[in-house]
């Protein structure tokens, strides 16, 4: 329990130190989602989750192989099964956060598409 | 609301009272009786760093009628465990830097000055500019003082130049010793890095100058072109033996010679040329291309001076804050605590141990303010996340007795890792405002 709340105190100072990045990609999630609900006739199809999905993978893969380096570091340097767990979680955690971009982006898409 | 009260006849102020206790119990702190959460004692915390501010947010929340001051003239809030980074190249030194108005709560008095007597037997606290604060209570959580003068012809002021660079003095200091590591780390050279014989803050900092500086004397070229000393005034490089063994066994494969109980005596600036005091009292001077300074330690001034110093034992010669290690209530006078790098405590001078600890002197002065004994034991625990090379570090967290203490079971305190040094270069800082304010 105490170790969840560490974890949850340090992920809100992350979210406060980085306060702009976080404004920005909520309003840019905000108004993306606003304009695929306004603009296409359905914003939840099949078509879309399917694109979604993909591009939520090859981010994925992208972070994956980035982050080492990124956070100056590299794969050299994991020799710990815990670092392939977090580099795994970094990367799904941040491609889940971008599909709030990548789905209404994609219903635009398709939206503009069709017209 | 005010129906509540109605019904279940309280007094208004009992009421809030009992919202305070509520709320202290919600902070993870002991419920107060009514009487103590109602109280208004005069607490004055000496210090305004990690311990004081921290301090200060808790006791602000639990105790809403308090009369609370912290004594602290800087306006600045530096992050000292950053600082091996910023003297490494790895973060400028605003990354360091914050303001310390965005710390201090609304409802505590901030005197921008430093204390500069502490008289326990008649509970007054005088400033610098003479301005004296009478208190209940007292917290002292004023760090400690870097004993530069103690090293003959050592000269703050040329850290940055002729090779001379100290990572502990300031953000300064260390961004200008940044300049020196990184010419030697392309020129190579004659090396010396040092830790002193005292109690130090954060006894892994001498170390990650080391290794960081040996990892960037990789990148840029200038190792195979050295030669590398480490001098420790101590009869090993860290308390716990494995990491013990670990750092000789990388420091050989490094080809740096360990030198154990050998201090930093003296240094010439100008002709380059450190001297060492061994323990056989054998006196060493070597030419240096970069000296890298730990000077001794020892408590502030204000602390060694007053009646609140350890007068026996291996703290007294330091003045450190005499406390019981267990309660960080002080041996002599109840109403005194301890908090941070100013406690003469057996193990432990970092952030980490601050974070653990303040909940521990909260607890108990509030135990203290409400009549009853401190029960609450703080059991020594303190962290290093010692970087081994950028990019890789080891999280060590371990107690009084050097038991190894990992916050998550699942971190092998003695496996590199990627995750710990994504901890100290992501992670730490954020979590470290956090227990600022008072709410880690």
């Amino acid at each position: 329990m105490e170790q969840l709340g560490l974890l949850f105190f340090m992920l809100l100072g992350y979210a406060e130190q980085n306060w702009i990045v976080v404004t920005v990609f909520i309003i840019g999630a905000l108004v993306l989602n606003g304009l695929a609900l306004s603009k296409s006739a359905a914003f939840f199809s099949r078509s879309a989750f399917k694109l979604t999905v993909i591009g939520f993978g090859g981010v994925f893969a992208l972070l994956f192989v980035l982050l080492p380096g990124l956070t100056g570091s590299g794969f050299g340097y994991m020799g710990y099964w815990l670092d392939w767990v977090l580099l795994g979680m970094m990367s799904a955690g941040y491609a889940a956060a971008l599909v709030l971009w990548i789905y209404p982006a994609v219903t635009l898409y398709q939206a503009q598409v069709k017209a | 609301m005010t129906k509540m009260v109605k019904l279940s006849a309280l007094s208004r102020r009992k009421f809030l009272a009992g919202g305070a206790a509520v709320l202290a119990a919600a902070s993870g702190l002991s419920a107060l009786s009514v009487q103590a959460a109602e109280s208004a004692p005069r607490i004055v915390i000496v210090g305004g760093g990690a311990a004081g501010l921290s301090i200060a947010n808790r006791l602000s929340r639990a105790l809403k009628n308090a009369d609370i001051t912290i004594i602290e003239r800087k306006e600045t809030h530096y992050y000292w465990p950053g600082l091996t980074l910023v003297a490494t190249g790895a973060w400028p030194k605003s990354k360091v830097l914050d303001p310390n108005r965005s710390f201090v709560p609304n409802n505590v008095n901030w005197v921008r000055e430093m204390a500069a007597e502490i008289d326990p037997d008649v509970k007054r606290v005088t400033t610098d500019a003479g301005r004296k604060l009478d208190y209940d209570y007292l917290v002292v959580a004023n760090g400690l003082e870097y004993h530069y003068d103690a090293i003959e012809g050592m000269d703050v002021n040329a850290i940055g130049q002729n090779g001379l660079a100290s990572v502990y003095q300031s953000p300064d200091a260390a961004a200008k010793s940044w300049d020196v590591i990184k010419g030697f780390s392309h020129q190579g050279g004659e090396g010396i890095f040092t830790s002193p014989s005292t109690p130090i803050r954060c006894a892994g900092a001498p170390l990650k100058m080391a290794l960081l500086t040996l990892d960037r004397m990789r990148q840029n070229g200038g190792f195979d072109k050295s030669t590398m000393h480490f001098h420790s005034g101590t009869n090993g490089l860290f308390g716990i033996a494995f990491h013990n063994q670990f750092l000789m066994d990388e420091f050989a494969k490094n080809n740096v010679a360990v030198n154990l109980r050998s201090e930093l005596a003296a240094v010439d600036v100008t002709a380059r040329k450190a001297t060492f005091k061994q323990a056989d009292g054998q006196i060493v001077t070597q030419d240096y291309d970069l000296l890298h300074v730990v000077p001794p330690m020892r408590a502030p001034a204000v602390v060694r001076n007053s009646n609140l110093a350890w007068t026996e034992g291996n703290m007294a010669a330091g003045g450190w804050l005499a406390v019981d290690k267990d309660t960080l209530q002080h041996m002599t006078y109840p109403d005194v605590f301890g908090c941070g790098d100013v406690n003469g405590t057996p193990r432990g001078k970092t952030a980490a141990t601050v974070k653990m600890s303040v909940p521990i002197v909260v607890e108990n002065l509030l135990a203290v303010i409400d009549g009853r004994d401190p029960t609450a034991t703080f059991d020594g625990y303190t962290s290093c996340p010692l970087l081994t090379r950028f990019g890789a570090a080891m999280l060590i967290e371990f107690d009084y007795n050097g038991n190894l203490t990992p916050t998550f079971p699942m971190i092998d305190p003695k496996k590199e890792s990627w995750l710990a040094w994504v901890m100290k270069d992501q992670m730490l800082k954020p979590a470290y405002q956090q227990m600022l304010r008072g709410r880690v």
